[in-house]
């Protein structure tokens, strides 16, 4: 039965190659878009090392501060407020507090050439949570940390550039005019990591009045589940800080997820409403990149129906249901459906990787030379090929049903006339 | 021949209400796709009220066994004179800079620099009412470099740091909050008095975003300390000197601006600056979506509008080829079904205009979720007109290729191989 | 056994301007094994008789029973049921499916039966044999003639085994020696237990047939 189906189609199909084409192209268009927000998504949010844990873990920069006379301050975390709120969480598997990133000058010890880099101060668990790939030596310690020495993690892009690649490990290199001594040497960082991207860490105890400075805050939470409970202990932590000096109101912009990082949400007020917001533009591009080919695509299918006319009457005059019928429409649609699917697909990974400047630059990789090491893996997983079925499935449905609907309807003779 | 194209289209006017159903919908969705567009547009080219070509944000970084000192002094008065170590060395940079040849002028701001990533708003008194302000704290060199026009008044003093004057900027309706900037004498910020020493050039912090009212006031002394987004420098090159400008200069400079407590860190153009600053405050992303979801909206609606009307012609096969066996010119066929799409474009395009300008009123589309951008009070005819030509043109286009081909199609096969069709 | 009938039927075609009554108080029974011709001038029913008989159209008043059930009423499922085993309808202007060809269109009522596709095909090959069409099973109907299409029409009607055949003029398109041949094997079927009722201009074959009905004007005249 479904063989016939599929002959008829094909025959049709090449009949009407004009109406074929448009019809696969604008499947094809929409099966791109939506790959498109979706992948996009994913290579933001996807687990990628060294971040192997974004999907666990949870994430504060901004905070907000008002002051009974009357000013405000808005920016990045201070320590002190790092300090009393966030490094006493209990309920997380681990935390780490980061220093933003910052630019450094290096130099090989003594040597007046000197470059400037991406410099993270950070702890001692900052390796603990990610996992960063080492080709020489090893991370720093909590020893080293709580002694605030001065040690150096370094890129490879640092080996090549200032130690022209002999071994670095052991060799001390200038940052900002001090020495430390590199601990260990790990491979480039992509950019898209945004919580652990730089070219050299230290840790930040080693820097004198590094409670002067502006943190970045991680924490890992045992199960996806503790989210609530962080965020509910974050503001016990608050609310208690608050009570201290009855001046000041300090209000912490987060915890956040990784994808609602990506919302860049301007104060925790309003946080709710920009979630909100994010979800219904979500919503929304997926009804237009459905509802809009559906409607061109039903037209056509009507259309395509009406000239058939006369072959329904036949069918059901031979005995045909409403159901076969339907499905007869559907199933035909669906060879379209699934070509336009294909070839939307591969569109899109064309996409991503010849716009991925376009698509996946944000405001740190605009302003610094770095990789974007894309991983493939964000693409062949077996939820994209899914979301792609089920967008065909979806649009055939959307696009050919009432037409087929109505068709089966119709009286025998007056079916026959047309 | 429109009589004779009217009679037709009333005749099958039960199987044309489609068409022209789809008509009015695709119409109204192009008419707001291409108003955004042009909203876009006008406001990208507005004069953003100053003039990053050229121009360089240079970085310095604090050596170790100064930043104790640092954090200790910063925020306190002007009168300590521990301050002058690094306020004395900043000025020695500055002033080396400006004996550079391809320097053209060098200027301080406190967290004011265009496209920054952080901005400073105050609230002033006018007469009675409050204004919010963009604030920005500026050496007298800023308008300079950002080449921002400021009309002085005669009694102009602002550069004298004890003097107590602002300069000001309107919002778009050139108002400094709801006066008419032109009759401000004075405002009032916290206990003191201002006088208005000159009016600025309308300022907008981003492209897209609307003029607001803006206020200049001179940097404190004990500020002009190159750290942190407290103290900027930047610099304005000679158009001729710009050229891989960057890499030549930090090539060159090397430790040579490490003066006293400071050493040279990064020089970023504020090209780069803008960039990273649109994509941050999601610009970037936003009008990328919307870039790509317009785009896609038109591609179908084009595809769809050629598919139907390719359809619709290619059906009428038969009446074309009984059309020519009655001795109709091809001219004359052609005339008819072009004719007839177009006139069915035209009756659609009157009622979708009718109801994008109710929904337009009404602002529905703003409630759907769909991001806008923020209008201001002009929104005339031409706008209006403007719309309605661009989509009534590009769907004709569509239209038009999709009657033509397949009425030409059907002419070349015999009269007699149509009809028998039928 | 009557295993058609038709109690006072009625049709009629209403358009805003224009009420037509195609059919007027008709009455007929048709028992198992008949052969029965309908004939009339153009325009006087036959067609929409033979249509509603066939289940393929409702009728605007009265009843159609088949096998004694009343089909009025009755729900789609058990219609097709209806149209697919128990009738086999040859229609005027063919109708068959352009996209298909001539052995898929045969066997097109078999698909709505279960049945493997080489069960199908061999028995429309074995209809298309009674035909004379068996060796243009690959060709489509655009590359037919007239006749052959028509003989392609009736093969469809008769692969499923039905108990009543309803056929509207099915010579009308082929020429004598065809046309000859269509009604014996007609005839073969009535013989072996099928029920027929044919509409037809020719008096000359339907002379040959059992029994003889003729409208004029929607009424039945005799």
């Amino acid at each position: 039965m479904y063989k016939v189906y599929f002959k008829q189609a094909l025959h049709i199909l090449k009949q009407d190659r004009l109406i074929s084409a448009i019809s696969i192209i604008g499947t094809a268009l929409a099966i791109t878009m939506i790959m498109l927000v979706y992948m996009v998504q994913e290579v933001k949010t996807a687990n990628v090392l060294p971040e192997i844990h974004r999907d666990r873990s949870m994430y504060l920069n901004m905070m907000d501060i008002k002051y009974n006379t009357g000013g405000r301050w808005r920016a990045m975390l201070k320590y002190e407020a790092l300090k009393e709120c966030l490094l006493p969480l209990k309920t997380p598997e681990n935390i780490s507090a980061t220093v933003m990133l910052t630019d450094a000058v290096v130099n090989m010890e003594g040597s007046a050439e000197r470059n400037t880099y991406q410099l993270r101060q950070t702890d001692d668990n900052f390796w603990k949570i990610y996992s960063f790939p080492f080709t020489e030596g090893k991370a720093f310690t909590k020893e080293d940390f709580d002694s605030g020495i001065p040690v150096v993690v370094i890129s490879q892009k640092i080996a090549k550039e200032i130690f022209k690649g002999q071994q670095a490990v052991g060799k001390t290199i200038d940052i900002n005019f001090i020495p430390y001594k590199v601990l260990g040497v790990v491979k480039n960082i992509s950019m898209l990591c945004r919580y652990s991207f730089a070219d050299l860490w230290i840790p930040y105890t080693s820097v004198p009045s590094y409670t002067n400075s502006m943190y970045n805050f991680v924490a890992l939470a045992k199960h996806k589940n503790d989210f609530d409970a962080i965020k509910e202990e974050v503001l016990v932590n608050q609310k208690k800080y608050n009570a201290i000096d009855t001046t000041r109101v300090l209000d912490l912009n987060g915890p956040y997820t990784v994808s609602q990082m990506l919302l860049d949400i301007y104060s925790s007020e309003d946080a709710a409403n920009e979630i909100k917001a994010n979800t219904r533009r979500n919503i929304l591009i997926l009804v237009i990149a459905l509802i809009i080919p559906a409607i061109n695509l039903s037209s056509f299918s009507l259309s395509r129906i009406r000239k058939r006319m006369s072959e329904i009457g036949v069918r059901k005059a031979f005995g045909a249901n409403k159901f076969s019928l339907i499905g007869q429409v559907l199933y035909e649609n669906m060879i379209t459906s699934l070509i336009g699917g294909a070839l939307g697909f591969i569109l899109s990974f064309i996409a991503v990787v010849s716009l991925r400047d376009l698509l996946l630059s944000d405001s740190l990789s605009v302003l610094q030379s770095g990789e974007f090491g894309l991983s493939m893996s964000a693409f062949f997983s077996l939820s994209v090929f899914l979301a792609v079925f089920l967008a065909c499935i979806a649009l055939n449905v959307l696009s050919a049903s009432i037409p087929a609907f109505r068709a089966s309807r119709l009286p025998i003779v007056n079916a026959l006339k047309s | 021949m429109i009589k004779h194209i009217l009679k037709i289209m009333k005749n099958e006017h039960k199987s044309n209400t489609w068409i022209m159903l789809e008509l009015t919908l695709v119409f109204v969705v192009l008419w707001f796709c291409f108003d955004y567009l042009n909203l876009m547009i006008q406001r990208k080219t507005e004069p953003k009220g100053f003039d990053i070509e050229h121009t360089y944000a240079i970085d310095f970084g604090i050596k170790d066994e100064y930043k104790e000192l640092y954090h200790l002094l910063s925020g306190k008065a002007d009168n300590d004179t521990l301050t002058d170590i690094f306020v004395e060395n900043s000025l020695r940079i500055t002033e080396k800079l400006k004996q550079m040849p391809e320097i053209e002028d060098v200027c301080y701001s406190g967290n004011s620099k265009p496209y920054g990533f952080g901005n400073s708003y105050y609230s002033f008194k006018v007469d009675t009412v409050y204004a919010m302000a963009l604030t920005k704290y500026v050496s007298s060199e800023y308008f300079n470099v950002f080449k921002i026009k400021v009309d002085k008044n005669p009694e102009y003093d602002w550069d004298n740091p004890a003097s107590k004057q602002i300069i000001i900027g309107a919002n778009d309706e050139n108002n400094f909050g709801n006066r008419p900037i032109d009759e401000i004498k004075v405002v009032a910020s916290g206990r003191d008095t201002l006088r208005i020493a000159g009016i600025a050039n309308k300022f907008k912090y981003l492209d897209y975003e609307r003029y607001s009212e803006t206020a200049y006031l001179l940097m404190k002394r004990h500020k002009l300390i190159p750290y942190s987004y407290e103290g900027e420098i930047s610099f304005r090159v000679k158009p001729s000197a710009d050229v891989d400008f960057v890499d030549k200069f930090t090539n060159t400079i090397q430790d040579k601006l490490d003066i006293g407590p400071f050493y040279f860190i990064n020089l970023t153009s504020y090209q780069k600056q803008k960039e990273a600053v649109l994509i941050s405050w999601g610009y970037a992303d936003n009008f990328k979506n919307i870039f790509f979801v317009i785009l896609f909206i038109v591609i179908n609606v084009f595809l769809g509008i050629f598919g139907t009307f390719w359809f619709r012609t290619q059906s009428r096969q038969s009446e074309i080829g009984l059309r020519c066996a009655t001795g109709s010119s091809k001219k004359q066929i052609h005339g008819l079904i072009i004719g007839e799409a177009l006139l069915m474009l035209v009756i659609a395009s009157i009622a979708a205009t009718i109801i994008s300008l109710i929904l337009g009123y009404y602002e529905i589309i703003g409630e759907l979720g769909v991001p806008s951008v923020s209008k201001a009070g002009h929104f005339g005819i031409v706008h209006y007109l403007a719309n309605y030509s661009v989509t009534i043109i590009l769907l004709s286009i569509m239209a038009l290729i999709g009657t033509y081909f397949p009425a030409r199609q059907a002419m070349k096969i015999q009269p007699s191989e149509a009809l028998r069709a039928e | 056994m009557q295993i058609i009938s038709l109690e006072n039927i009625s049709k009629v075609y209403s358009t805003k301007e224009i009420e037509t009554l195609a059919l007027e108080n008709v009455n007929l029974e048709v028992n198992k094994g008949d052969f029965l011709s309908v004939m009339g001038p153009s325009g006087c029913g036959k067609s929409t008789m033979l249509n509603i008989m066939g289940l393929l159209d409702i009728p605007t008043g009265g009843r159609v029973n088949i096998n004694r059930v009343d089909t009025t009423n009755m729900k789609d499922k058990a219609m097709a049921e209806f149209r697919n085993k128990t009738l086999g309808f040859v229609f005027q202007s063919f109708h068959l499916v352009n996209s298909l060809n001539v052995l898929d269109n045969v066997e097109l009522p078999l698909l709505y039966r279960k049945m493997s596709g080489s069960e199908r095909t061999r028995r429309a090959k074995e209809v298309l044999e009674k035909v004379g069409l068996v060796h243009r099973t690959k060709h489509f109907p655009s590359q037919l003639s007239g006749g052959q299409c028509q003989r392609v029409a009736i093969a469809r009607a008769l692969v499923g085994n039905p108990e009543i055949i309803l056929a509207d003029e099915p010579t009308g398109n082929l020429d004598s020696k065809m046309g000859a041949e269509i009604m014996d094997l007609l005839f073969q079927l009535n013989n072996e237990g099928a029920t027929i009722v044919m509409v037809t201009h020719d008096e000359h074959i339907a002379k040959k047939t059992k029994c003889i009905v003729r409208f004029f004007d929607g009424r039945r005249v005799q």
